[in-house]
C-alpha cells in the first residue's frame, strides 16, 4: 500500500524564493503520475520533497498512512532514478545494484539472487561486471532502473530519466518503463518537461507552472478539457490556436465574430459552458490545429495569410496569420504553400473551447 | 595546406629549442649538486664544474660518522615527522574540504573567507607566538611540537580539494542517501574512492611541506641537535667552521633528502589521471 498524500506542501528556499506553493495531491496506490511543466515550475522540487532530498517548508506528506516530513530518504521506502543516472563510477554494475542492499545488511546470497533476478528482467546480465564508463547511455539508464528495482520500493520516483537519451531510444525506453510499471505494480511518480512523454505514459498528469498545480487529470481529459490557456497550450503538439473573438447573439443562440466572419456556437457547448454569460465581451477562442481546416468555401471562413509550411511527411503544419493572431492548421497530407498566399480557414466548432480574456480560465 | 604545415613546423622547432634551453637551465643546479656529492676534493668553492676525482666517501661518512653530525638520526626524525604530519593533515584537509563542499551551515561562507584571508599571511608571522604556546605546554624542542605545528593549520588549505569535491556530482550523494548510506558512508565509500587524484595530491603536499621546512624547525628546535631535522642539520654543515670539510657531505645529504620525494612523485604519478568519475553521470 503506497498511496502518497501531499497536503498544502510548500517549498520556500533560504533566499525566500518560493518554488512550490500549496501543493495538494493524492496519488493512489499503483498509479503512474506524471508531473509536467516548463523548467522552473517546481516539478523536480516536488519530487525531491517526496524523496526527502529537499526539506518540506510547510504542509504534510504521507506515504501509506505514515507522515514523512521528518523522515530521512532511506526510511521512506522509495527509489529514485536520476536524470543523469548517478551511477557510482568506481563500482561495477553488480556493485552498484548491491550497494543499497548491503546498506540494509542483507545476506550475500540473497543479494546475489535479487540482483540476478532484476538483471534478467532488464536484460543486463552481460553488463554486471562492467563499470558505468563502459556502458552506453541506454544501458546506463537500464542499470539505473535496475538499481532502483532491486530494493522493491513501494514508490518509484523518476526525475526526467529519458532526457539524456536520443530520440529513438527515448521512444523505446518510454514503452519499457510503462511496461515496468505494469509488471512491478507499484506507485510511479515521474517528472518530465516533455508533454509527449506525459501523454503517452501517465495514468494521470499534473500540469505545473510557477509552483502551482494548474490541472491534474487523465491525459485524455487534459487534452479535451483543459482548465486554462496554459494547460491548453502546453498539452498537444503543435499547440492549440488562440484567437480573440467577440461574443454575440442571445442566450439561445450564441455566435462569435472572428475578424469579420461570424460562426455559430453549437448548442451543446452553450449548454455545457458559460459562454452565454459573456455576450458582448471579447473572449479567447481555442481550437486545436487538427480542428482547423483550409477550405475552398468563401462563406463561413476567414482569410488567412500563410507564414510557413512545415512538411511532416504524412501531414503538414500550415502556420498562418489571422489578423495579429498566429494560427496553425494540421493538414492531413502534403501542402506546399508559399509565404504570403491567401487561404480560407474554417473550424470544427464542435471542438471549440473558450477562455476568459482576463485570467485565461475556461469559460 | 603546405604553407600551414611549414609555419607550424617552424613554430614547433622554435618552441622545442626554447624549452630545451629552459630545461637545461633547470637541470644544471641539480646536476651540479649530484656531481659535488661525489667530489673527492673538499672545499665549498671550486673554479671548475666537473670534479677532478670521484668518490663515495661523502655518502659513507655522512651515513656512518656520527661524531659531529648525526645525519641518519636527523633523517629518521624528519621521516617520522613528515609521515605522521602527512597522515594527520591529509585527514584534516580532506574532511574540511568535503565539509565545505557538501554541507550547508550558517558559518560556511564566513569561515571560508576567514580561511582565505588567513592564508594570505605567511605562516612564520606566528612563529614567536607558536614558540611560547609550545613552551607553556613544555613541549618545545620536541618532535611532537613539530608535528603539531605542521599539521594543526593544514585544514585551512582546503581550497584545492574543495574545488575537486565540488566537481563530484551531488546526484551521487543523493543516490547513496536514498540507498541508505549515512554521510560518513558516503564520504568513505562513494566520494573518496573517486577522489584518488586529490588524495594523492594532498598526501604529496602534506608530506613535502614538513620535509623541506626550515624556519619553524629552527625556531622550535633551537640547540637540541638530537631532534634536528635534515634541513636544520644540513644547514648546520654550512656554518663557517664546518663548511670547508663538510661541503661535499652537505651535497650528498641534499641528494639523499631528495630521494624519498622523488620516489613519492614517481610512484604516485599514475594516479594523476583525470579521475574516475567517467560514466557516473552523463557528460
Amino acid at each position: 500500500m503506497a498511496e502518497i498524500i501531499l497536503k498544502n506542501v510548500k517549498k520556500i528556499y533560504d533566499n525566500s524564493y518560493t518554488a512550490v506553493h500549496d501543493f495538494s495531491l493524492k496519488i493512489r496506490d499503483r498509479e503512474f503520475v506524471i508531473l509536467v511543466g516548463p523548467s522552473g515550475c517546481g516539478k523536480s522540487t516536488t519530487l525531491r520533497m517526496i524523496a526527502g532530498l529537499e526539506e518540506i517548508s510547510s504542509g504534510e506528506m504521507y506515504i501509506g498512512d505514515k507522515l514523512m516530513n521528518e523522515l530521512p530518504p532511506k526510511d521512506r521506502d522509495i527509489a529514485m532514478v536520476f536524470q543523469n543516472y548517478a551511477l557510482y563510477p568506481h563500482m561495477t554494475v553488480y556493485k552498484n545494484m548491491a550497494f543499497a542492499l548491503e546498506m540494509r545488511k542483507m545476506p550475500k546470497e540473497e543479494i546475489h539472487k535479487k540482483i540476478m533476478e532484476t538483471a534478467k528482467s532488464l536484460d543486463i546480465v552481460s553488463l554486471l561486471e562492467r563499470k558505468p564508463k563502459a556502458l552506453s547511455g541506454g544501458q546506463r539508464q537500464r542499470v539505473a532502473l535496475g538499481r532502483a528495482m532491486v530494493r522493491n520500493p513501494s514508490v518509484f520516483l523518476l526525475d526526467e530519466p529519458l532526457s539524456n537519451l536520443d530520440a529513438k531510444l527515448r521512444t523505446q525506453m518510454r514503452a519499457e518503463i510503462k511496461e515496468l510499471h505494469r509488471k512491478l505494480k507499484t506507485t510511479f511518480v515521474y517528472v518530465t518537461h516533455d508533454q509527449t512523454e506525459a501523454m503517452t505514459m501517465g495514468d494521470r498528469i499534473v500540469v505545473m507552472k510557477d509552483g502551482y498545480i494548474h490541472q491534474a487529470d487523465t491525459p485524455q481529459e487534459l487534452y479535451n478539457n483543459p482548465a486554462n490557456t496554459f494547460v491548453a497550450g502546453f498539452i498537444g503538439s503543435p499547440q492549440m490556436n488562440f484567437i480573440d473573438c467577440k461574443v454575440l447573439g442571445d442566450k439561445e443562440k450564441v455566435r462569435i465574430k472572428i475578424a469579420d466572419t461570424i460562426f455559430d456556437v453549437p448548442s451543446a457547448i452553450i449548454k455545457s459552458g458559460h459562454i452565454a454569460d459573456h455576450i458582448g465581451k471579447t473572449v479567447i477562442f481555442g481550437i486545436r490545429p487538427e480542428n482547423t481546416f483550409l477550405t475552398g468555401n468563401k462563406v463561413n471562413s476567414i482569410f488567412a495569410n500563410i507564414e510557413i509550411c512545415e512538411l511532416m511527411g504524412d501531414s503538414s503544419y500550415i502556420h498562418m496569420k489571422i489578423g495579429k493572431d498566429n494560427v496553425i492548421s494540421k493538414y492531413p497530407s502534403l501542402f506546399n504553400g508559399k509565404k504570403g498566399d491567401t487561404v480560407n480557414v474554417t473550424f470544427d466548432m464542435n471542438k471549440a473551447l473558450f477562455f476568459s480574456k482576463e485570467n485565461g480560465f475556461r469559460i | 595546406m603546405r604553407k600551414m604545415s611549414t609555419v607550424r613546423k617552424t613554430t614547433n622547432i622554435f618552441v622545442y629549442v626554447f624549452l630545451s634551453v629552459l630545461a637545461l637551465i633547470w637541470v644544471l643546479p641539480i646536476l651540479w649538486v649530484i656531481l659535488t656529492s661525489f667530489r673527492e676534493e673538499s672545499g665549498s668553492f671550486t673554479p671548475y664544474f666537473l670534479p677532478q676525482g670521484y668518490t663515495l666517501k661523502n655518502y659513507i661518512n655522512l651515513l656512518t660518522d656520527n661524531s659531529t653530525f648525526d645525519f641518519p638520526r636527523w633523517f629518521m626524525n624528519t621521516l617520522f615527522v613528515s609521515v605522521v604530519t602527512c597522515i594527520i593533515s591529509t585527514f584534516f584537509v580532506l574532511s574540511v574540504s568535503y565539509t565545505m563542499s557538501r554541507l550547508r551551515f550558517r558559518l560556511r561562507k564566513p569561515l571560508m573567507n576567514i580561511a582565505l584571508i588567513l592564508g594570505m599571511f605567511p605562516g612564520f608571522m606566528s612563529m614567536i607566538a607558536v614558540y611560547y604556546v609550545l613552551k607553556s605546554f613544555g613541549i618545545e624542542q620536541s618532535l611532537l611540537a613539530l608535528i603539531l605545528v605542521y599539521s594543526a593549520g593544514t585544514g585551512l588549505g582546503f581550497y584545492v580539494a574543495k574545488g575537486f569535491f565540488d566537481t563530484v556530482p551531488r546526484a551521487l550523494d543523493e543516490a547513496a542517501m536514498i540507498d541508505g548510506a549515512s554521510r560518513g558512508t558516503i564520504f568513505w565509500k562513494i566520494t573518496l574512492p573517486m577522489s584518488k587524484p586529490i588524495i594523492i595530491y594532498t598526501l604529496l603536499t602534506s608530506f613535502t611541506a614538513p620535509w623541506i621546512d626550515y624556519i619553524f624547525a629552527s625556531v622550535i628546535m633551537g640547540d637540541n641537535y638530537e631532534n634536528y631535522t635534515v634541513a636544520l642539520g644540513l644547514f648546520k654543515m654550512l656554518e663557517k667552521e664546518f663548511i670547508h670539510n663538510y661541503y661535499t657531505q652537505f651535497a650528498a645529504g641534499a641528494v639523499i633528502v631528495s630521494i624519498p620525494i622523488a620516489i613519492l612523485f614517481i610512484s604516485t604519478q599514475k594516479f594523476y589521471v583525470g579521475g574516475v568519475t567517467g560514466g557516473s553521470v552523463k557528460g
